[in-house]
């Protein structure tokens, strides 16, 4: 690494205070698995780093009423050892558990996996399903961004610059004791410190009586440049009974919104069919989570 | 961008001027003169650099230096016994055949180490999930899990 100023501040006002002085050549970190690694192959384009792992402002998993607040500065490692968030949204225990390696989660940020905006990014899909909702702070105050409004391109998140992400805001899904579950999973060529060639995350609610799905959220990563809701997958899953079936033609439906490309890691005939594998899986694990069993094919 | 800080090395208290772009490993191998803790890949992929921060293994070469101020930082040279007798698991990596070239072992042991100060007796998922950061292109892995396994029994 170059010559590099490295400011610590004790809080999220003198951060924001610094970002705005130093503008562009400053970049905030957090667990910087991202920024030392592009430091380590010369492509920081910065002369200083604003550290906010101090911050307690972005530390610390919440619950406010039906609303998990998620502090963006909250580690891999300790969403999946949370017993909260296992129970409740273990979509997002599921991504957590295959990123990366264990060095890595243990300083790898969520908050830092959503400001990346990677394709691959394995946070994204659980927090798109969950419907997660970005705060954002900068010196003029404080603003909200829906998870679907997040993403503009590779590596381009709809943040300012100059906004640090304090939170995350999760209405759990099982709220008013709601029948709800969800599964994500990942392909990819290695268990460990591997990026997805896929991912993809499921999140069901059932009608009151169990009989049927009331409504379904599904998303993908590294179908297109962002990753995305699949709305088809959506609507054939919504008002169907909770089975094999309604799975497969989810499955069938999906592609369409979806812009897959070849690329040097995976071809992209591979990467549809597999879309649907996954979709049919994940699905079947979300099920499963709801006491429901069902034999998926493939 | 220098800064004096000080944090726990093996126990001790150090003092160093630290650079604003320097990494952990930089830290340690080309200031403090550690050079047990190994750079591999550089860029977080192979766990050879791995060290334990307050009791979490990281990839020393992606964390910048200036993060561990008050921190305090286990490397493999903090496992020996000041008399010079090994640490459990550096003898169970020996009596098990768990280390061929030797590259990987510093890392291998941080990990381990970590794990097992945090659960003393974890199963075989446990161990190999724990060191799935840590490459080796010696040993095929299986004596180095079988190596963490023995000194995890050993453990009262
Ligand atoms: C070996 C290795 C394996 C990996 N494996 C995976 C994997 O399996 N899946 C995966 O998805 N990713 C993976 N990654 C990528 C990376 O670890 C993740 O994206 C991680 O979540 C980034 O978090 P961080 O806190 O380290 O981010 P940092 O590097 O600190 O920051 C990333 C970006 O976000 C900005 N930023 C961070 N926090 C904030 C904030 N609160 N407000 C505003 N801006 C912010 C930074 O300025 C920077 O641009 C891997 C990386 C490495 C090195
Ligand atoms: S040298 Fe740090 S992980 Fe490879
Ligand atoms: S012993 Fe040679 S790399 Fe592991």
């Amino acid at each position: 690494m170059q010559e590099i100023a490295y400011h610590r501040p004790g809080s999220l006002a003198e951060a924001l205070e610094l970002k705005q002085r130093l503008g562009e050549q400053a970049r905030f970190l957090a667990g910087g698995t991202d920024v030392m690694v592009q430091a380590h192959q010369k492509k920081l384009g910065c002369q200083a780093i604003i550290s906010l792992r101090g911050l307690k402002e972005l530390r610390g998993v919440r619950l406010q009423g039906d609303t998990l607040l998620l502090g963006a500065a909250t580690t891999l490692s300790q969403v999946l050892a949370d017993p909260f968030i296992s129970q409740h949204l273990p979509v997002l225990s599921d991504a957590a558990r295959v990123m990366g390696s264990t060095q890595m989660r243990n300083v790898a940020t969520v908050g830092g996996n959503v400001m990346s905006a990677a394709p691959s990014g394995d946070t994204l899909c659980p927090l798109l399903c969950l419907e997660a909702v970005c705060h954002l702070a900068s010196p003029e105050g404080t603003r909200q961004v829906a998870m679907s409004e997040m993403f503009l391109g590779p590596r381009q998140s709809a943040a300012r610059s100059g906004e640090v992400l304090t939170h995350l805001a999760i209405t759990l899904p099982t709220a008013g004791g709601r029948a709800s579950a969800g599964a994500f999973l990942k392909l990819s060529r290695r268990a460990a410190l591997d990026l997805a060639l896929i991912n993809l995350a499921v999140q069901l609610w059932l009608s009151p009586d169990g009989g049927s799905i009331a409504k379904a959220r599904v998303a993908a990563g590294v179908v297109g440049p962002t990753p995305l809701r699949l709305a088809e997958a959506e609507q054939a899953l919504t008002g169907a009974a909770p089975t094999a079936d309604a799975l497969a033609r989810a499955a069938q439906s999906l592609g369409n919104s979806c812009n897959i490309r070849d690329s040097h890691r995976c071809a992209a005939w591979y990467r549809e069919e597999m879309l649907r594998v996954l979709c049919q899986r994940a699905g079947a694990r979300a099920l499963q989570r709801l006491g429901i069993a069902v034999e998926v094919a493939a | 961008m220098k800064r004096d800080m000080e944090f726990m090395l093996n126990g001790q208290p150090v003092r160093v001027e630290a650079r604003g772009g320097q990494t952990l490993l930089q830290l340690l191998r080309d200031e403090l003169g550690l050079k047990g803790t190994k750079e591999g890949c550089g860029a977080g992929e192979c766990g050879a650099c791995t060290v334990v921060v307050d009791g979490q293994a990281l990839a020393s070469c992606i964390y910048p230096a200036l993060e561990v101020e008050g921190a305090s930082v286990t490397t493999i040279e903090g496992l020996a016994a000041p008399d010079g007798s090994l640490h459990p698991l550096q003898e169970a990596f020996v009596k098990h055949g768990a280390v061929q070239c030797g590259f990987c072992t510093p890392g291998q042991i941080m990990s381990a180490k970590a794990l097992l100060d945090a659960n003393p007796h974890p199963g075989e998922d446990e161990i190999r999930s724990a060191l799935e950061g840590n490459l080796c292109r010696c040993t095929g892995y299986h004596q180095i899990v079988e190596a963490v396994k023995a000194a995890a029994e050993e453990k009262p």
